[in-house]
């Protein structure tokens, strides 16, 4: 039950951010150089181009992800929560953004792209939210 | 070498003092345009020149060293990248038929010399399938320095040397001889490094107007004069049988500038593939059923190719969006900060945007002509335009961004207390102001707290708005007697929320919990008060 309370926050956040929005645009231009150039060279910087896709992507809704973490603190979530609505947002994210290059990447592509976006995703609000508790902006 | 340092020196020192003398006559102009538009109404904040200097340094140093400027500089590497590999090209072409052609030929012309086995490794590679009806080579050199036969009791100035396969010139070089030379003697007898060589002498028009497979020019081209080729002159030039002038020229493996391979067909995506392979192919002909296709390696724009590189930059463009949204968003933060400094929003706008532009467009330039060395110089058409739109939105984004904040119209803070007077008693306000916010299904009070002092009764209230998570209001209701059966109601409410919520949403709260308390009263409310 924990776990599905968890996603609401996560969802919302998701939502109510540009991020998501960033994430899909990025995603689908992405994936129709995929679907267009062939070559081994452009997959590789299509993928690397997810990756800073995603940071942006996250670092857009950081106004957003700062005040929700805040207010979750507040209300007296415990650290295990607000870690599983990082997870539940970073999931969304790198979901967004690597659905449409899943479709359109061939061979070991379409395994590593969400894998890689998600990793690099749940990495940045893991550290955003340990700067934040760190630099005590959660109190 | 001292003397261009100095000279190098001098206009380095030269520009510096220009620049400098040009800043401060525009500082100037800037300051007396401001007075000036001030008139004795306004006079703008006097800030010193170092100050402002000082405050844009910050700024400056605000956009470099941040992350959002890392990831916004590889993005935009990559999206170059992107941008390069989207390129299309149309390689100039020509056709033509020569019907005495029947068979199926393929003619690699290339720009340097090469060897007969790299080249058709090559070809394997790009998994073309080399025919089995074998191949003929043609080797041009052109010496640097003259070469000199003994030709009887005189000497002959060689310039160049071509070497043929004996069949693509069986026409003109027969069996008695090993070699030919455009010299109006019938045959000469040369001696090659102390091999007497019987060579056939021809007119030197038949060289020059010979053409191999009725398509390649045997001579070497030295050069054209308008469309005109100008040969090496054929009295200096020997034409030897393949093998033979190998041997003489102690030539190793079978190095090739022309290589003609028998019963090959090529698609045009195996043309394409030919020509990205960075091995100097210059020209190809491809003869099929006397049908002859000649290929240069230039590349000629077409509109499919314009189309794409237009296409491939405004989607290049749109990628760079959230990237400088990013960094946008970072200096509003430090907008505030700087216009506290004096500077006024233009000047932060301009300084900001063209840093940020300057340094993308530096980077670009740079990744610019990498790319171009690495893929190819046809490359450039895309990845420059792509530079430009994405250096155009940048500046405008930026600057448009920051300078407009200051000036947008901001709505003004709406009233958070009201004060009404009421035809009621004190005692009998409480009950029903209580029995008003408990009874409100929008809401259920967490706290309420009531505090009597002589004549003066303070509520205090929070209640929590029950259909969204962590909303409420907290309110201070303070009544006062005000000539003994009436009663003053001052009432000051504040919105609260967890989450990061719009003023719209909080204000409707705030509406649905005060109004149900104003509407309650408002039947005893005296208007004229």
């Amino acid at each position: 039950m924990a776990y599905i309370e968890s996603l609401i926050p996560g969802i919302k956040m998701f939502i109510k951010g540009r991020g998501c929005i960033i994430a899909l645009t990025s995603g689908a231009i992405l994936a129709i150089y995929v679907y267009v150039l062939e070559s081994l060279s452009t997959h590789y910087t299509v993928l690397a181009l997810t990756i800073t896709s995603t940071i942006s992507a996250i670092l857009m809704d950081n106004f957003i992800l700062v005040n929700t973490l805040r207010g979750l603190y507040v209300s007296g979530a415990p650290p295990s929560f607000i870690r599983r609505v990082l997870l539940c947002y970073g999931l969304l994210i790198s979901m967004t953004i690597s659905l449409p290059l899943i479709i359109t990447f061939k061979c070991w592509f379409k395994l590593v792209t969400p894998i890689l976006t998600f990793i690099v995703a749940y990495t940045i609000l893991t550290f955003m939210y340990k700067r934040l508790s760190r630099e005590g902006i959660m109190l | 070498m001292l003397g261009d340092i100095m000279v190098e020196i001098a206009l380095l020192v030269l520009y510096i003092t220009s620049f400098i003398v040009v800043s401060l006559l525009l500082s100037r102009l800037l300051r007396n345009h401001m007075i000036y538009r001030s008139g004795n109404k306004v006079i703008p904040p006097v800030v010193s020149l170092v100050a402002q200097i000082k405050s844009i340094w910050v700024i400056i140093k605000h956009i470099i060293l941040s992350p959002p400027m890392i990831v916004t500089l590889i993005s935009f590497t990559l999206i170059i990248a992107l941008s390069a590999y989207t390129t299309t090209y149309h390689l100039a072409s020509l056709e033509y038929i020569i019907p005495e052609l029947k068979e199926n030929i393929v003619v690699l012309e290339f720009s340097t010399i090469m060897d007969v086995r790299e080249v058709l490794d090559y070809i394997r590679l790009l998994n073309i399938m080399v025919g089995s009806g074998g191949y003929d080579r043609i080797l041009r050199l052109v010496f640097d320095e003259v070469l000199e036969l003994p030709v009887n009791s005189e000497t002959l100035s060689i310039y160049s040397v071509v070497l043929v396969d004996k069949r693509l010139i069986s026409d003109i070089l027969t069996s008695k001889y090993v070699g030919i030379i455009g010299s109006l003697e019938k045959s000469i007898t040369i001696n090659f490094n102390g091999t007497p060589l019987h060579i056939r002498g021809v007119k030197p028009e038949v060289l020059e107007e010979y053409m191999i497979l009725n398509m390649i020019p045997l001579l070497p081209i030295q050069g054209y004069v308008a469309a005109k080729p100008v040969y090496v002159p054929p009295e200096n030039t020997i034409i030897l049988e393949y093998d033979i002038g190998c041997k003489l020229l102690k030539v190793r493996g079978e190095p090739i500038s022309t290589l003609i391979l028998y019963n090959l067909t090529l698609t045009e995506s195996d043309v394409e593939r030919l020509f990205s392979i960075n091995w100097r192919l210059s020209k190809l002909y491809i003869v099929s059923g006397g049908r002859v296709t000649y290929y240069h390696s230039a590349i000629v724009p077409s509109p499919k190719s314009l189309f794409f590189a237009i296409l491939s930059s405004i989607l290049a463009s749109i990628m760079i969006v959230p990237a400088i949204s990013v960094i946008a968003s970072k200096l509003r933060v430090i907008e505030y900060k700087a216009s506290l400094s004096g500077l006024t929003p233009n000047v932060i706008a301009l300084s900001a945007s063209t840093i940020l532009t300057l340094i993308l467009g530096v980077l670009g330039l740079l990744v610019v002509s990498i790319l171009s060395l690495v893929i190819g110089i046809y490359t450039s058409l895309n990845t420059i335009i792509t530079l430009i739109l994405t250096l155009i939105f940048t500046y405008i984004y930026t600057s448009h961004t920051l300078a407009s904040t200051p000036y947008k119209e901001q709505p003004l803070p709406i009233p958070q207390s009201v004060s009404f007077t009421v035809e009621r008693d004190i005692s009998e306000l409480v009950s029903i102001i209580e029995y008003l916010i408990r009874t409100n299904e929008f809401f259920k009070v967490i706290e309420y707290e009531i505090t009597k002092r002589n004549n003066i009764v303070y509520i205090h209230v929070s209640a929590r708005y029950l259909a969204a998570w962590g909303v409420g209001v907290d309110s201070y209701i303070t009544l006062t007697t005000y000539k003994g059966n009436y009663t003053i109601v001052s009432l000051t409410y504040k919105s609260w929320s967890v989450e990061e919520i719009s003023n719209r949403y909080l204000e409707s709260v705030v509406r649905l919990f005060v109004g149900r308390l104003i509407g309650g009263l408002t039947p005893w409310r005296i208007l004229n008060h």
